[in-house]
């Protein structure tokens, strides 16, 4: 917990003792994508894809990730501004139904029992999900559950409506949910922008009278208003100075324990991030990638990708230079996202079962024979075409007969290409040839891949990566542990 | 890498013409106000500082302090509202603002304010900027979107800053390659082969031959990564193959007497399309030829096919690539990084770093970084100035900026960003906001907010150098003949 800052071990203890204020599991966010064409193919924009989380009471969860990685999508998942394509999210959970829920999901996707009661465990799930999920509630439940929830946007200036006064901004949620008479309204309104550092002399004011600072202030005491349980930030200070970051993180600290709050802090700023909250998640690509204690995380990241992220972050400091692990290529196109783990491409330790598309391994694996790199590869007859045969073969054929020994050789230069770095060329597993006077036909077979699932490493913590998957993945056993 | 070659001599050069007395950029009493229906807004307050030739200067502040501003300034780009109302920028050599009492004038009118540009001497003030703005010095801009043309295939706007500046260099690259012969390159091919060029070599060996032209052709193939050694030595001993027709030949000849203008006699040939193609369209050719070594130079992926993409298909990590590419075209003395990496994630704002620091060793050029966020200073510059509202508060060496700072403003600032690793209960915030430009408090514009504030602050503070690099505005630590005052 952000308040007992000394420590590790007293937060634990004092998080692990608290309840699960919110969770979601198997959430999924397709976004359609036009076409323009009648007949064309769906195509879908795989924002969230697979995300499970829980926030405990009082708990400030971090969420980081680049621009486009579905941070800001799960947020407003939570909040029910968007509908999931699948999946479900509960809110204060009944403990022992979320076991029995969690563990159906887990005999229905990951490791299902050979008993055929898999229909009957489809239906117990869609119960479950009806009565006390929150994609399902009706107009009175939603009320309800929008008393809990909040959020505070990144922008000041357009999340505040400019043509109200300030204390009309914070007295509208009051309004909407009938709290109680018109003086009652001002008078919380009034007392809210108090706690939030706001002089009385500003309650009279519009917006733009207001600096960034002030008007972010704003922002919180209406996200306040009706004493939420959960409060979304997402984003609060990129839109603020440094010296303003300061103060308004000051105030959310200071709030947080006064109202007994909880946080998902939405940023790329890890700095901010680390400093607020007491659990982070890592996400990559609308996949949470990493999940664990803030400090655990940042003095021992385990995924690539948080150990690339962290080394990438500037650190205002003359003498601490680190070694830095600059990331090659770009973030994915999330409308056909790569296969397996969705960071391979970009991964500096990638290895066989990834998840190397053909595609992948065919370009670097004609290249290599046409590089020119390797003298002995000269002799090989042209490559007429080539085709991918299956998901996990493809053929090159080529106008002449292979001399013998050139497989061999070919095998060499592979390796040697390997050393050098050329990782999708890993995921060979092996070459044939086919072949007679005029034409020759190589067919080269890859791997075959596995998707990581996050998986519980260490105590409260875990992460989605081959390198550390020793036991089965289990999203019960992720939770139910980290609850204790 | 074969760009950076002339220009690592050109610097050293510039450094032996300028003496340790001359730096590179000099910042006078440069004062800006920008003129509006609420007031006059004194934006830059008697900024002074010095730049010197191949190293960083950052300038880091909060929004408004007129870090961009300076920057505007110095490239004489203050937008129309603004004028430098006095102070002078010198830049290698030359007098940037010689003329800048009849460039406007502004009349007080009771309490009304108004600005009146003389539009003859800022269009003279255009012409003579030209030759330097772009070509000497050359700015990447914080949102790439916004600078690059929408309408226009990044090829042909990298190209079009190299037709507008560099059509010698070009006219060189060409001429170099009719004139070299097979038999002249097969000494540069062995000596690449066994491995034993060098980019030094390689230049003594061109000198030599007399064909300098070639330098930088050979060097970017030799120093491409995806073909192999065959591949390599096949590119190089066909160079001599692109040859150009003897008229071409001539036009070139004559172009690169007549500095760049198109000589008479063939003016009016250069406006037939069909003649036009074979003499221009062949500079044309080049400069695109130039603007994929360039976008290679910056480690863009798929250079070739991204010379005929548009800006919006491109990512924002790409674009900037492209932004640095076209500033560093011209290999200009002084490259204005105008907060390069804000609207980037931390992971492509490492690797756009990164590139400005391997461009930076290999070209030497100077570099003017503008970031709010000090951790990116703190990552590529050698020397910060602190900048709050309008003034110039504070100059250090990097370590010396975060070992003791010594203004107020600068200690607050570094307090009011959470320490990495290190968790605070609550962190450290410089009370109140701001002030408002148009009327800024009397003395030191930071003393409403300043915990140290005494009654001396009221007057203007004087500009106290600490040591060689440490300079100081503050009353804090004595006096000085210097004094900044409203």
């Amino acid at each position: 917990m952000a308040c007992c800052v000394g420590s590790t071990e007293t937060a634990r203890n004092m998080s692990t003792s608290e309840e699960i204020l919110i969770q979601g599991s198997g959430l999924k966010v397709y976004f359609p994508v036009k076409t323009g064409k009648l007949f064309a193919r769906a195509l879908y924009v795989h924002a969230v894809d697979d995300v499970n989380f829980f926030i405990k009471k009082g708990e400030v969860v971090g969420l980081v990730g680049e621009s486009g990685c579905g941070k800001t999508t799960l947020g407003r998942l939570i909040l029910r501004l968007i509908k999931p394509t699948n999946g479900a999210i509960f809110l204060e959970p009944d403990r022992d139904l979320m076991k029995r829920y969690l563990q159906l999901l887990n005999d229905l996707e990951h490791n299902p029992p050979r008993d055929g009661k898999q229909d009957e465990r489809l239906q117990e799930t869609k119960t479950i999900e009806k009565a006390h999920s929150i994609f399902k509630f009706g107009h009175k439940e939603m009320r309800k559950y929008r008393r809990n929830t909040h959020i505070v946007f990144q922008d000041p200036n357009s999340s505040l409506d400019p043509r109200m006064l300030i204390k009309d901004i914070v007295a509208e949620p009051l309004k909407a949910h009938h709290y109680g008479s018109k003086t009652e309204i001002y008078e919380r309104a009034a007392a809210l922008l108090a706690a939030c550092g706001l002089e009385a002399q500003y309650i009279n004011r519009f917006p733009h009278e207001l600096s960034g600072g002030q008007r972010q202030r704003v922002a919180v005491a209406r996200a306040l208003a009706m004493s939420p349980k959960l409060v979304i930030l997402d984003e609060p200070t990129s839109a603020l100075d440094v010296s303003v970051q300061a103060q308004v993180l000051n105030l959310l600290k200071k709030l947080k324990k006064e109202f007994n709050l909880s946080f998902l802090f939405i940023s790329h700023h890890l700095i901010v991030v680390r400093y607020m909250s007491d659990r982070i998640m890592v996400m990559y690509a609308g996949q949470v990638v990493e999940d664990g204690e803030t400090e655990e995380v940042f003095t021992n990241p385990l995924h690539p990708y948080t150990k690339a992220l962290l080394s990438a972050v500037p650190i205002p400091d003359a003498k601490t230079k680190r070694e830095r692990i600059i990331l090659e290529g770009e973030v994915p196109n999330l409308i056909e996202p790569p296969r397996g783990c969705r960071f391979h491409p970009r991964c500096p330790a990638a290895f066989e079962t990834c998840g190397w598309s053909t595609r992948e391994v065919k370009d670097s694996f004609t290249s290599t024979l046409l590089s020119g790199r390797y003298p002995t590869l000269s002799k090989l007859p042209a490559i007429e075409n080539e085709v991918e045969t299956s998901d996990l073969t493809f053929q090159v054929k080529m106008s002449g007969n292979l001399p013998p020994n050139e497989l061999a050789e070919i095998e060499k230069a592979i390796e040697t290409e390997v050393a050098r770095g050329n990782r999708a060329l890993k995921a060979i597993k092996e070459i044939k040839v086919d072949g007679s006077q005029v034409s020759s036909t190589l067919t080269v077979t890859l791997h075959a891949f596995k998707t990581p699932t996050l998986t519980l490493v260490k105590d409260h913590h875990s992460v989605a990566c081959h390198l550390y998957a020793q036991q089965e993945p289990q999203i019960m056993n992720l939770i139910t542990s980290n609850t204790a | 890498m074969g760009l950076g070659m002339h220009l690592t001599q050109e610097a050293e050069l510039s450094i032996e013409q300028s003496s340790p007395s001359e730096p590179l950029l000099r910042v006078d009493n440069l004062r800006v106000s920008f003129v509006t229906r609420a007031g006059k807004i004194q934006a830059l307050n008697d900024i002074s500082f010095e730049m010197r030739a191949g190293e960083t200067f950052g300038f880091v502040g909060e929004t408004g302090c007129g870090k961009s501003q300076t920057a505007l300034a110095v490239m004489r780009l203050t937008p129309e509202a603004g004028v430098i109302e006095r102070g002078e920028i010198w830049f290698a050599g030359t007098n940037l603002t010689s003329n800048i009492s009849q460039e406007f004038k502004i009349i007080q009118h009771k309490n009304n304010v108004k600005l009146k540009r003389n539009k003859t001497a800022l269009k003279r003030l255009d012409q003579k900027i030209n030759e330097i703005r772009g070509k000497d010095m050359s700015m990447i801009f914080q949102e790439p979107m916004t600078s690059l043309n929408p309408v226009y295939t990044v090829g042909r706007q990298l190209s079009e800053t190299l037709l507008r500046h560099s059509v010698d260099l070009l006219v060189d690259r060409i001429l170099a390659r009719s004139d070299v012969t097979k038999e002249k390159l097969d000494g540069i091919i062995n000596a690449a082969t066994r491995g034993e060029l060098t980019q030094q070599k390689l230049h003594e060996m061109l000198q030599n031959a007399g064909c300098e032209g070639l330098e930088d052709q050979i060097w970017f193939i030799l120093s491409r990564k995806d073909i192999g050694v065959v591949q390599k030595n096949r590119r190089i001993s066909s160079l001599p193959e692109r040859k150009v027709k003897p008229l071409t030949t001539r036009f070139l000849v004559q172009l690169k007497k007549a500095n760049g203008k198109i000589p008479i006699l063939f003016v009016i040939l250069n406006k037939l399309p069909i003649v036009r193609k074979s003499l221009w369209g062949v500079i044309e050719k080049e400069a695109l030829d130039v603007s994929y070594e360039l976008l290679s130079l910056v480690n863009m992926p798929n250079a070739e096919s991204v010379l005929r993409q548009y800006p919006h298909e491109l990512s924002g990590g790409m674009r900037q690539r492209v932004m640095i590419a076209m500033a560093i075209a011209t290999r200009p003395k002084l490259v204005i990084a105008d907060e390069p990496t804000s609207a980037l994630d931390v992971t492509v704002q490492a690797q756009i770093l990164e590139l400005l620091r391997e461009l930076k060793r290999s070209f030497n050029s100077a570099i003017l970084f503008i970031s709010h966020d000090i951790g990116v200073i703190s990552e590529i510059c050698d020397r910060v100035g602190v900048m709050y509202a309008g003034n110039l508060v504070e100059v250090a060496r990097l370590d010396q900026l975060f070992a003791d700072p010594k203004h107020p403003y600068t200690q607050g600032l570094l307090a009011s960003i959470p320490k990495y690793g290190e968790k605070r209960e609550l962190l450290q915030t410089i009370e109140g906001a701001v002030p408002n430009l148009i009327d800024p408090p009397k003395g030191c514009r930071f003393r409403t907010r300043c915990p140290r504030a005494f009654e001396k602050c009221s007057l203007g503070p004087p500009w106290l150098q600490i040591d060689k690099d440490h300079g100081v505005l503050c009353w804090l630590y004595g006096d000085s003949e210097k004094h900044v005052d409203q």
